[in-house]
């Protein structure tokens, strides 16, 4: 089956600056594709000049298997895009603003009422139709942000990073409603630099940084390419010297850190990780308390592959 | 296109600033030109002239007798009407130089040995009107004498006898030769009607807002509405022509609003082709639209920028129309006359001119000819729009 | 004084919007002074000899006879003479468009028709005149063409000489012209041309002022900004009063560029102008520009979107200088409109300006009476500015309710 977007040796610089690093692409139909990446890493240099928005030096955008360019308004017509920034008419209601941009790609006004009607009810603003965008709150323009770009129901959504400073409540009602998007049909690219939103709802993911694509694969891939397996902790209130080297000893332990009573345990994908920890502490006689153990995430991957956090915050910050 | 036209104008209602700029301002000016010009006295009304007299030896010799009677006849109260002259006399020259200084008096008649009259008018005056009609009344009065003189060298025969010469003096001072004022326009002119005719061109300019806010709203690299309306499936020039539909139908609107205004609420004649002017105002309101397209369409400058260099080019086109008052429908006529070219790009003088050439020309062929001028501006800034927004693509974002 | 030199920041980042306010406006000033006061080189006061301004004046010669030919040349060496064609459009054209303040029209079989009026003892034929609404100079001028035509039948009345000798000394007559002369003064007055240029001052002064801080200092009205200081240790009342402090920085650097743009561009005709009329003239304006800064201030305060702020600070500026008599005379307003422009700032102003423009010399009496209209304009605005402070914190507290 024919991809629907195809990107191949994206270049694009913005003077000395290279955003785009022969950044290539494939979006299969009917798949949720996660483009991962920290703050300026050119993912939006990417949904922007996919949609024609932005000049390149060098390569070539295909979408549905035909050559992009900024005149083939057949091609936009199956394109819906949720931009970054809230892009509505502030002096229109809700409703209006729907109806508004959902003409640009639908002329039959008794259609577009239909569709209307669906984005305010997919979107869950139905009972804040008539509301203007200033009387919003971050959640609900967002999700109005949303339904402006798919009312015309496209075969191809463009999300560049729709969930920023929006409440867990509407993050969690915009992430299911991509989902249903999905299984309605719709072809999806989700850009985002929230790694729990990508792992929970795309099938597939490329990590990106300085425009370039560092790894692609579904989320479990991604997490097999690196060594990292299981990261422990526990809660150990006095650690001698001599267990925490038997602990590095083990085999599978990446490293071992010891640090105001949290002892840290980085270990290589196996079955036993746990219990070996454990059994080396009792051997020990070393008195434990609250044990955790977290697979790797996607930000291990990262870190790994650039040797930095995907986010400024420290990993915990991000719970 | 229709319905993203009916959103825009939609939206444009809501905007609390395309408000007050469109539709408040204007009624607001001309509300204050209305207050201000209700007890407006006539340019050509003079009110009584102070004028002083040096009262010396000279002025009280029998050789200025005639002078001194014609200056009291002047200023004698008429029935009905006031004195031309208000005469103070002054004993001592110096006393006189400095009341004319101090402006106590207007102009300073003095006589000399001979009996003529000298005039000193002070530096600085704001009122050389005054100054020129009383030098006009002392000229008539000097070439009174001096035809008198001329006669009497020429054909002394004329004035063998007394009565012949006082015969003379009567036909000078008569006024058997007479002048007849007549109207050549259709209505009396007033400078007033400027005011309003130069106001309804600064509407014409004002409504550029409308335009260049919408256009704001079509371009990626202008708004994040606009990178939504770039990527949609509808072509630009869809776009473009329901922006130039919105934008016109908003200007139209304001600018019927106010020549309605004008008109009835101030009561400023069109001498009976009030019919003809929503013609004038759908020219107008074309200009106006391309006038804001041409200039938010530019790649250069910023948005702040724009804005203010939309407001403050708004007041200078505004200028020459002759809005500022007196000094600005004096500039309008200097460069009428010696920059025409100046004033024919002007989409602002255009404007004020075709509601002149509605109200005065017998004929209408000055007033289309004015339309056809406003519609080549708008051409010519629609192609410079059209160019500028071809771009679909930049650099950056 | 953190707030203070954000706040100067911003407005040093919208350089070209001060630019354009501050420049461009003070260019109309220009223009608006060259269209009456003349160029930048010279003008027309402290002229040792009396210059009468010529009006614009056309003549229709119906008649073509000896009479009528005189005629003509006597108007046009006492005008600047314009060709108006004899057809109706050319004539509405000319009256319209104000091409000449004077049309004559010279009837056929005038000038036969004055002779014999005058040797018969009857009226004379009229001379058909169309007199342009603008000003007197054209009723001036008819009333010197009725002048010429009564002593031509006055002469005509008393001799039989043929019509060439009489129109001979008709014109001869016409060299009997009161001598004028303009009073001497110890110093030389301003030029009209900077007065008219500093009464425009008005605008940029105060417009340009308050939409300088409208559009430069908007993002410190953002709420979510206002916000973020409100959680910091700048009080509100310390807030308002470094950005009070910001906007009169602003107020004074339009104040110091208008003035700087007007003395380069007439230092030429102010030479010889006493510096201290200049400097009480500026003075008048530093206080007119103090009115606009309390007024942007007080936009501030009200936390007014840019757009209104904008559009509120130009209506405002059109307005006042309109009651200040730059547009029109007030005088020929009427009394009322008089006693209402009196309570704007703008009216005194210009009445300082005025005042130095007329005084011979610069006295203690005159510079009392500018001081006078100084401290009246800078009182509106401290009036201003505390109507902003008692805003703001009203708006404050209402915020916190």
């Amino acid at each position: 089956m024919t991809d629907v977007v195809s990107v191949s040796n994206l270049v694009k610089r913005y003077g000395d600056l290279v955003a785009l690093d022969h950044f290539s692409l494939r979006v299969a139909p009917g798949e949720i594709l996660g483009l991962l990446g920290p703050n300026g890493s050119g993912k939006t240099t990417a949904i922007n000049c996919m949609l024609q928005l932005l000049t390149y030096s060098q390569g070539s955008i295909e979408l549905f298997g035909q050559p992009m360019t900024p005149a083939r308004y057949d091609l936009k017509r199956k394109i819906g895009v949720v931009p970054q920034q809230v892009a509505v008419f502030d002096e229109l209601t809700a409703r209006e603003n729907i109806d508004c941009f959902c003409s640009l790609y639908v002329s039959d006004r008794a259609e577009r009422r239909v569709l209307v009607d669906a984005a305010l009810d997919f979107v869950g603003l139905r009972d804040f139709q008539r509301f203007r965008p200033r009387k919003l709150s971050g959640g609900l323009l967002r999700r109005l942000n949303i339904a402006c770009g798919i009312a015309h129901r496209p075969e191809l959504i463009l999300f560049d990073e729709p969930t920023v400073a929006v409440d867990p409540q509407s993050r969690n009602a915009i992430l299911s409603g991509i989902q249903r998007l999905r299984d309605e049909g719709a072809t999806v690219v989700y850009t985002s630099h929230y790694m729990e939103e990508v792992e929970q709802i795309c099938s597939r993911i490329v990590i990106m940084d300085h425009g370039r694509v560092l790894a692609q694969g579904t989320a479990d891939e991604l997490k097999r390419m690196i060594s990292t397996g299981e990261k422990i902790e526990i809660e150990v209130a006095d650690l001698p010297a001599a267990a925490l080297a038997a602990l590095r000893a083990l085999p599978h332990v990446i490293s071992a850190v010891y640090e105001a009573g949290v002892l840290r345990v980085s270990c290589e994908a196996s079955q036993r990780n746990l219990m070996d920890v454990l059994d080396a502490l009792g051997r020990a006689d070393v008195a434990v308390g609250r044990v955790w153990s977290e697979p790797p995430t996607l930000n291990d991957v990262f870190l790994e592959i650039t040797g930095r956090e995907l986010r400024d915050e420290t990993p915990e910050a991000g719970r | 296109m229709l319905s993203l036209a009916g959103y825009h104008i939609r939206a444009m209602l809501r905007n609390n600033g395309i408000l007050i700029w469109v539709v408040a301002f204007p009624i607001i000016l001309a509300t204050l030109f209305m207050v201000m010009f209700d007890g407006m006295m006539s340019n050509q009304q003079a009110g009584t002239i102070a004028v002083g007299v040096l009262a010396d030896g000279n002025y009280q010799a029998p050789a200025a007798e005639p002078l001194r009677a014609m200056l009291g006849a002047l200023a004698e109260e008429g029935p009905g009407e006031e004195a031309f002259l208000a005469l103070t006399s002054y004993a001592d020259a110096d006393e006189a130089n400095d009341a004319l200084i101090a402006r106590e008096v207007e102009v300073l008649v003095t006589v000399d040995a001979d009996g003529a009259p000298q005039m000193s008018v002070p530096p600085n005056s704001l009122n050389s009107t005054h100054e020129a009609m009383v030098q006009a009344v002392l000229d008539r009065y000097l070439q009174s004498e001096a035809a008198v003189s001329e006669l009497a060298r020429n054909d002394p025969a004329a004035l063998a006898s007394p009565e012949a010469v006082a015969a003379l003096t009567a036909d000078l001072m008569g006024d058997e030769a007479q002048t007849a004022e007549v109207s050549v326009l259709r209505v009396d002119p007033s400078e007033m009607a400027r005011f309003y005719y130069a106001l309804l061109g600064f509407s014409t300019a004002m409504g550029a807002n409308v335009a260049s806010v919408l256009t704001e709203r079509l371009k990626a690299n202008l708004s994040p509405v606009g990178a939504r309306c770039q990527v949609s499936s509808m072509q630009p020039a869809r776009q473009l022509g329901a922006v130039l539909i919105a934008s016109w139908v908003i200007v139209f609107c304001c600018l019927m609003a106010a020549f309605c205004y004008i008109r009835f609420v101030a009561n400023v004649s069109f001498a009976g082709r009030e019919a003809l002017a929503p013609v004038a105002c759908a020219a107008c309101a074309l200009v106006s639209c391309a006038l804001g397209m041409a200039l938010w369409a530019l790649p250069w400058l910023s948005a702040n920028v724009k804005d203010a260099v939309l407001t403050v080019g708004v007041l200078v086109l505004a200028l020459p129309a002759g809005l500022y008052g007196e000094p600005a429908l004096g500039l309008s006529d200097w460069l009428t006359q010696h920059m025409p070219w100046l004033q024919a790009i002007n989409p602002s003088v255009q404007a004020a001119n075709a509601f002149y050439a509605l109200t005065y020309y017998d004929s209408l062929v000055p007033f289309f000819q004015t339309l056809g001028t406003i519609l080549a501006i708008a051409a010519v800034l629609f192609a410079v729009a059209a160019l500028c927004m071809r771009r679909q693509r930049y650099a950056s974002l | 004084m953190q707030v203070f030199k954000i706040a100067l920041r911003l407005v040093r980042r919208n350089w070209m919007l001060f630019a354009i306010y501050v420049l461009a406006l003070s260019v109309m000033g220009v223009f608006m002074a060259t269209g009456v006061g003349g160029g930048l080189a010279g003008s027309a006061s402290a002229d040792a000899s009396y210059e009468q301004a010529l009006p614009k004046a056309a003549v229709i010669d119906r008649d073509g006879s000896a009479v009528s030919r005189a005629l003509t040349e006597y108007v046009r060496a006492n005008s600047t003479f314009v060709e108006v064609e004899d057809g109706t459009f050319a004539l509405q054209d000319a009256a319209a468009r104000d091409v000449a303040s004077y049309v004559l029209v010279i009837p056929a079989g005038y000038g036969q028709g004055l002779l014999e009026a005058a040797r018969s003892g009857g009226d004379a034929p009229e001379l058909e005149c169309i007199v342009s609404y603008m000003g007197a100079s054209g009723s001036l001028m008819d009333e010197r063409v009725r002048s010429w035509a009564q002593e031509l039948y006055a002469l005509a009345a008393a001799s039989t000489a043929p019509v060439e000798e009489l129109v001979s000394w008709v014109e001869g007559v016409q060299d009997a012209r009161v001598p004028v002369s303009v009073a001497a003064t110890e110093q030389e007055g301003v030029p009209s041309a900077y007065l008219i240029y500093c009464q425009f001052a008005t605008y940029p002064l105060f417009g340009g002022v308050a939409a300088i801080v409208a559009t430069g200092l908007a993002s410190l009205r953002d709420p979510d900004v206002r916000r973020r200081v409100g959680a910091s240790c700048v009080g509100e009342g310390s807030f308002a009063r470094q950005v009070g402090a910001a906007i009169a920085v602003c107020g004074l650097v339009v104040w110091a560029a208008n003035a700087a743009f007007g003395l380069a561009l007439y230092h030429g005709s102010l030479e010889g102008v006493p510096p201290a009329s200049v400097a009480l003239m500026l003075g008048a304006l530093l206080a007119l520009g103090l009115v606009g800064t309390a007024f942007g201030f007080l936009l501030s305060q009200l936390g007014v979107s840019h757009q209104v702020a904008h559009a509120v600070a130009n209506i405002a500026s059109m307005v006042l200088t309109f009651l200040a008599g730059t547009w029109v005379s007030i005088d020929q307003m009427g009394a009322g409109m008089e006693a209402l422009a009196r309570f704007t700032p703008g009216y005194w102003c210009v009445d300082a300006l005025g005042a130095v423009y007329e005084a011979p010399a610069v006295t203690g009496e005159l510079v009392a009476r500018v001081a006078s209209d100084a401290l009246l304009v800078a009182l509106f605005a401290a009036v201003i500015a505390l109507v902003a402070v008692v805003a703001g914190r009203a708006r404050r507290q209402r915020a916190l309710a």
